[in-house]
């Protein structure tokens, strides 16, 4: 069965006004997060690159559904499919008429965003700690979740992932590389 | 013997010349264990190959390494710390479990020769459209995270050379990695491949190898206690072969200690004596001495198959002094009755000497190695028990007891006399109608692997991206650029091969190195500095590229013009050197280019396109078939000796004999026990090798041997009695060792164990039914 989650007004209403300001511990965080839902939002996402003059923008559609699959649908400016289920990566460009499958550990940025967001997503912070140190600020109704990694070998492709939120909603995931590249998502959820 | 000097005993001087003979075959003698010595110089120009690359290929040296029994992180820590002490032990040319994949020299090496290496170098690609095109890519790829490793490269390699090579020479089975080393699918292995400096085949080295490599496991193990648990799997050509070589030498050990404490028993409990059995054994080995040192004198080394299987074959030479023995009565001289049955076993083990003389004329080293072994065993072994082992018979003489019941047994298979013709009919019946293959022609049940070492063999080859392969094509040429050059040209055939179906996918050398030629041809098509700089500030336009960002891309280029092109030389110690020398090779006076071919679907349309080719240079190869072939044409050469020497056999019986009634009831028997024997193989689910067709020679020889003695002209019935029992006595002890053979896990030692003893027990038998019981008219015949 999947749970649907409500649309974060009706939910911000039902949460007691105490709650929303006491800061927040990792534990209150992984309780909130690990309700399992399927999640259906809409990304716009700026890519920081120090070779550039300006940034890049793309937009789309992010699906999660439990336990382990996630899709991230680039529409614009070109359209591309990731799908990564357990370790596996669907990836297809309609444009150039690619489509293949591989496997997460031959990637290993896209591995360890892919982990790193979608045990935050299941709030399986067994995982996570793991792969990352992780630090936590803010409220409930505004928190920061700060994933750096403990391995070299991914400390070489990721400086740090920093998740920000609202309760059990991930607002906005923000991806730092070593060399100073960062890609910045926004993410806001459709209501279904 | 007291009257005679010591010297002018002959048994004395014997002793002496055995012992010198001995410790010099000891001091000299090689004996080798390679499988491919034993076969020809291959036949045609793709047996000679295959033998070649059997025995000297690459691929026969290495070594597959697998960890499990820990959690794989676990797993990958001890991979890291084995793979260090094994390359302190100097043994191999190189170790790989996906770490040295990721050194920064490889990598630099393959990014400094991108421009002569990619396969998508052409003037086009430098223009002021291609230049854009490329750059719009690079900047559409800067948003996903699949190309992040690329990124650094990007201001000297816009247009994705370096990342074109990595792609083209990429496997399609390449192993999973995990925390950056080699792990299987499953993540329950971890894995290395091991390359030795020793040849494959180079057991001595290979065995010491082999256990360095399980001390360095040992010392792996001690290092961490989370390591404990783990097991360490090895395979690979080297080690199954290291491995048959044990399983053989424990097995022979095991069963001919066995065989000679039967053997021993029997024959001690027959004469309620040890004498005979002990004194048996002066003719044998006399006879193993002589023959192993006539073989290595005339081949420069004795090869273990022969040894093993020539010993057997001798072995039954303890016939000739149990025949003696048996015939001693009290009160007689040992010489009389030597004189007396000398005739007999004399032509019995001529006509042995000339059934395994045909052997001796084939022109595969196993097969003649095996005839002239057995001829001076038979005849030193026949000789000595002739003229040295009667002086050494102590008086009284043991005799044997079983004399009545020896002839009650032939009593009873005579009174089956009438039903002989049907020993004749129904094995050929049987052999008619049934329609199981009758010849073994699989080389892979000759092996003593067990099926599961061949499974994780098979497991360990996907994970590793390297697995055996059975269709090749194969190029030769008298220079490797030659080489180089004509496999380009096959390139686009091959692909319309793939596109046709026949094929999934092939692996050509020039895909690692192109030739010169591609090289040079790709170093034109650069253009010079100013040009590519006004194309590249045109190509820019409208992108956010920083300004000066592609200045290393300027330079490369420039340089890459100069460069000096790659070649073989250039990859050693890469992890590339490997599956290059697989791939491209010197072997002998000509250069070998091999292209495996993947998940070959129509092998029919592969040979039909070779054939239409029409170029003796390049050749399509089933290695399945070759073997196949190989096979045929050994087990054919050994049925043609084999008939020449039955024919040669018939030939001197007849002129010996000189009465055709004699002559056939020499003959029928062993006829009908032949055709009974392979009957019964065949009923028993034995294919007919190579190996059998060499015992039945061995049984022809014992079956000669067996009628001969019971249509030998005898004196009395107590004189009869005294043959029959020697027959018998022989008999049991033949049955006695190859039973035994029959019952081992070496395909080899079964065949001959099976074939043997069955062939005995229906000599005996065929002899028996047939032999004349009437003994007075016998004796008054003579």
């Amino acid at each position: 069965m999947i749970i649907t989650w409500s649309a974060p007004q009706s939910e911000q209403s039902t949460v007691p006004k105490e709650a929303h300001d006491s800061p927040l511990t990792l534990h209150d965080l992984q309780v909130a997060l690990t309700t399992h839902p399927t999640y259906h939002a809409t990304f716009q996402e700026k890519h920081f690159s120090t070779l550039l003059t300006k940034p890049l923008m793309t937009s789309g559609i992010l699906t999660f559904t439990p336990p382990a699959t996630m899709e991230k649908h680039i529409l614009t400016p070109f359209e591309e499919i990731y799908v990564v289920e357990e370790e596996q990566v669907h990836f297809e460009n309609p444009l150039k008429g690619i489509s293949k499958t591989f496997f997460l550990d031959e990637h290993p940025l896209l591995q360890g965003i892919s982990i790193g967001v979608r045990s935050a997503l299941t709030g399986d912070f067994e995982t996570l700690r793991h792969i990352f140190t992780l630090k936590v600020e803010g409220t409930k109704s505004q928190w920061a979740l700060r994933l750096e990694p403990l391995d070299d070998s991914l400390a070489e492709v990721i400086d740090c992932i920093s998740l920000t939120g609202h309760h059990h909603d991930i607002t906005s995931i923000n991806i730092h590389e070593p060399n100073g590249d960062y890609a910045l998502m926004i993410i806001e959820k459709v209501a279904n | 013997m007291s009257a005679r000097k010591w010297y002018g005993n002959p048994a004395t001087l014997w002793f002496l010349l055995l012992t010198v003979l001995g410790c010099w075959a000891l001091a000299t003698t090689r004996v080798q264990t390679e499988l491919s010595l034993l076969f020809p110089e291959g036949r045609t120009s793709k047996q000679q190959l295959l033998l070649n690359a059997l025995r000297e290929g690459p691929s026969s040296r290495l070594i597959l390494i697998g960890l499990e029994g820990a959690p794989i992180d676990v797993l990958t820590e001890a991979n890291r710390v084995l793979a260090a002490n094994m390359q302190k032990t100097r043994d191999f040319v190189s170790i790989n479990n996906g770490e040295r994949a990721n050194t920064g020299n490889e990598k630099d090496q393959l990014f400094r020769y991108r421009y002569l290496l990619s396969p998508n170098i052409k003037k086009a690609r430098f223009t002021t459209h291609g230049l854009h095109q490329a750059l719009a890519n690079r900047l559409h790829e800067l948003t996903t995270p699949l190309s992040s490793l690329l990124k650094s490269k990007l201001p000297a390699d816009p247009t994705n050379e370096y990342w074109h090579v990595v792609q083209s020479w990429m496997t399609d089975t390449k192993p999973r990695i995990h925390k950056g080393l080699w792990v299987t699918p499953d993540r329950s292995r971890s894995l290395l491949l091991a390359e030795t400096k020793a040849a494959g085949f180079d057991l001595d080295k290979q065995r010491h190898i082999q256990s360095r490599i399980r001390k360095a496991f040992r010392l792996t193990l001690s290092k961490d206690p989370t390591f404990r648990p783990i097991r360490l799997l090895l395979t690979g050509p080297a080690v199954f072969a290291v491995e048959t070589e044990r399983t053989v030498k424990t097995e022979s050990t095991w069963l001919s200690l066995i065989a000679l404490m039967l053997v021993a028993a029997f024959l001690v409990a027959t004469f309620r004596s040890p004498t005979p059995m002990i004194l048996s054994l002066v003719p044998l080995f006399s006879g193993m001495v002589a023959a192993v040192v006539s073989v290595n004198l005339l081949f420069g080394f004795i090869h273990g198959i022969t040894l093993a299987f020539g010993a057997t074959l001798i072995g039954v030479t303890v016939d000739y002094p149990i025949h003696l023995f048996s015939h001693l009565v009290d009160g007689d001289s040992v010489k009389s009755r030597i004189a007396d049955i000398w005739p007999t076993m004399f032509l019995g083990a001529g006509t042995t000497i000339i059934g395994y003389g045909a052997l001796w004329f084939s022109g595969f080293p196993g097969l003649a190695q095996l005839g002239l072994f057995a001829i001076v065993g038979v005849l030193v072994a026949c000789v000595v028990t002739r003229w040295v082992l009667p002086p050494l018979i102590p008086k009284p003489f043991p005799t044997n007891r079983l004399g009545k019941p020896a002839i009650r047994l032939t009593h009873f298979f005579q009174r089956g006399r009438s039903l002989f013709l049907l020993l004749i009919i129904l094995p050929v019946f049987y052999l008619g109608v049934s329609t199981e293959p009758f010849w073994e022609t699989d080389i892979a049940n000759f092996t003593t692997i067990p099926r599961e070492e061949k499974e994780l063999d098979r497991q360990l080859r996907q994970a590793m991206g390297a697995p055996s392969v059975r269709d090749l094509i194969v190029i030769t040429g008298p220079t490797e650029q030659d080489v180089l050059g004509h496999s380009e040209a096959l390139k686009q055939p091959l692909h319309l091969l793939v596109q046709q179906g026949a094929m999934e996918g092939y692996d050509l050398a020039t895909r690692y190195l192109p030739s010169r030629k591609t090289q040079v041809s790709r170093q034109a098509a650069l253009p010079d500095p100013e040009t590519l700089k006004t194309h590249l500030l045109a190509a820019m336009r409208g992108l956010p590229f920083k300004k000066h960002l592609f200045e290393p891309f300027l330079q490369d280029v420039a340089q890459a013009r100069m460069q000096d092109t790659i070649a073989s030389e250039d990859f050693q110690g890469t992890t590339l050197e490997l599956k290059l020398q697989s791939l491209l090779f010197k072997d002998k006076e000509q250069w070998v280019s091999v292209v495996p071919l993947r998940a070959v679907k129509d092998r029919g349309m592969i040979s039909q396109w070779n054939d239409v080719l029409e170029d003796p240079r390049v050749f399509y190869l089933d290695l399945k078939e070759q073997s196949h072939d190989i096979i045929v044409t050994y087990r054919d050469e050994a049925l043609r000796l084999v008939s020449w020497g039955t024919f040669a056999i018939c030939v001197v019986l007849a002129i010996r004999i000189r009465s055709l009634w004699l002559f056939s009831s020499v003959l029928l028997p062993i006829a009908g026990s032949l055709l009974v024997v392979m009957a019964l193989l065949h009923f028993l689910g034995e294919r007919i090798s190579l190996f059998h067709l060499s015992s039945l020679l061995l049984v022809l020889g014992l079956g000669l041997d067996y009628t001969l003695f019971f249509n030998r002209t005898v004196d009395s019935p107590a004189q009869r009695n005294q043959t029959v029992a020697s027959i018998l006595i022989c008999g049991t002890t033949t049955i006695l060792v190859f039973g035994l053979l029959s019952f081992s896990e070496i395909p080899v030692f079964r065949a001959i164990g099976l074939t043997v003893a069955l062939g005995t027990l229906m000599s005996f038998a065929c002899s028996a039914m047939l032999a004349r019981n009437d003994v007075a008219s016998r004796a008054s015949l003579r």
